[in-house]
């Protein structure tokens, strides 16, 4: 028995000092500064009154509006990193149908001039599409007022009673893909 | 007992005399000096972003890139006298993980650009081997290209779109290593 451990520890000496031998290589790892990744900031920001304003209150002759105001900048002061296009839509076939002379338009400001850039069609859609209106990291606010005329030169018999409809306006930001 | 005492002296003189004859044998010794010497191992690497950004600020659709070197001691003028293996790894698992549609690749650039590595989903890693022979010189280039796959997805708070309102940064979002080991 004691003879057999001897061997085995003879054994294992020779196995650790060839191992040991073998393992002795050269090795050295370089980690290079890590890189930060980050996502460019996206915002989008539509200011707009509250229900009340948007109660718009209308008769033959008046002309009513209903003013928001589109923003790359959050209110944090941050302004978005990426150009941006601009779409605005609007459903006014309510309206249309029960006041079809009643003209509805788009116009914007951006501090300057204001000029109309959408008008509803026959059927009550309104829709303005445009590219790269923001830029990046440029802070800028657009004024938008939505106009509503009712011409009254028509006569139009009404039983007087008011009549609610639905208004519906869908303000979306993307980025401008080159 | 003088006449035994008398030749034990004369036989000690003889075997002396026999002794020192015999070790007085020609005899000359040679030294030699010889320098023993480590093998030179010399390993360098280098890398940074391509163009002047000081980091990855991409929003989808657009692609950054980091290109680094790697040499056996070409660029010091001292070439590493063993054989190395080259192991490269980069990791981006985070960000990967928290920009959907981030993906990288590693090209070799040192004549053209030839894709490289395995991509592991689970680790988020991809991995490259290369290597040299001793007293040869190996200089590589190589580059890691970051595209942010836009998804083409318009819907409302589609998951880039959050990622870009919440503005996720990650410091560490890639990291390349590559270690040298010697070859037996």
């Amino acid at each position: 028995m004691k003879k057999a451990l001897r061997i085995l520890l003879l054994l294992l000496m020779l196995f650790v000092s060839l191992t040991a031998g073998t393992m002795a290589v050269y090795t050295r790892t370089v980690d290079l500064a890590p890189v930060a990744i980050s996502a460019k900031r996206f915002v989008l920001g539509v200011n707009q009154g509250n229900q009340g304003e948007f109660d718009l209150r209308i008769g033959p002759g008046d002309l009513v509006s209903y003013q928001f105001e589109v923003t790359n900048q959050n209110s944090e002061g941050e302004v978005s990193e990426v150009d941006m296009d601009l779409h605005i839509d609007a459903d006014f076939s309510a309206v249309r149908a029960a006041l079809p002379t009643v003209e509805i338009k788009l116009l914007m400001s951006t501090g300057g001039d204001t000029i109309e850039v959408a008008a509803a069609d026959s059927s009550g859609l309104l829709s303005y599409h445009t590219s790269s209106v923001f830029s990046a990291s440029v802070s800028k606010v657009i004024f938008f007022s939505l106009n509503f005329y009712w011409n009254s030169d028509e006569t139009i018999s009404v039983n007087g009673d008011s009549v609610v409809l639905p208004l519906t306006v869908y303000v979306k930001g993307m980025q401008h893909v080159y | 007992m003088k006449k035994k005492l008398l030749l034990i002296v004369l036989a000690l003189a003889i075997l002396t005399s026999l002794t020192a004859g015999t070790l007085a044998v020609y005899t000359k010794t040679v030294s030699k000096t010889e320098q023993v010497e480590a093998k030179r191992f010399t390993f360098n690497v280098a890398g940074d972003i391509v163009g002047s950004y000081g980091s990855f600020n991409m929003a989808p659709g657009e692609e950054k890139k980091y290109a680094f070197t790697i040499d056996n001691g070409v660029s010091t003028g001292t070439v590493a006298e063993v054989p190395l293996r080259y192991d490269i790894t980069v990791t981006y698992t985070e960000a990967r993980a928290n920009m959907p549609g981030l993906v990288a690749k590693l090209y070799n650039t040192t004549d053209g650009s030839t894709e490289i590595g395995e991509y592991n989903a689970e680790t988020g890693q991809i991995k490259f081997t290369a290597s040299s022979t001793a007293n040869n010189e190996f200089n590589e280039s190589y580059v890691v290209i970051v595209t942010w796959v836009n998804d083409t997805d318009t819907s409302e708070n589609n998951p880039q779109t959050l990622v870009g309102t919440n503005k996720y940064t990650n410091v560490n979002g890639i990291t390349v290593s590559v270690s040298a080991n010697q070859v037996m």
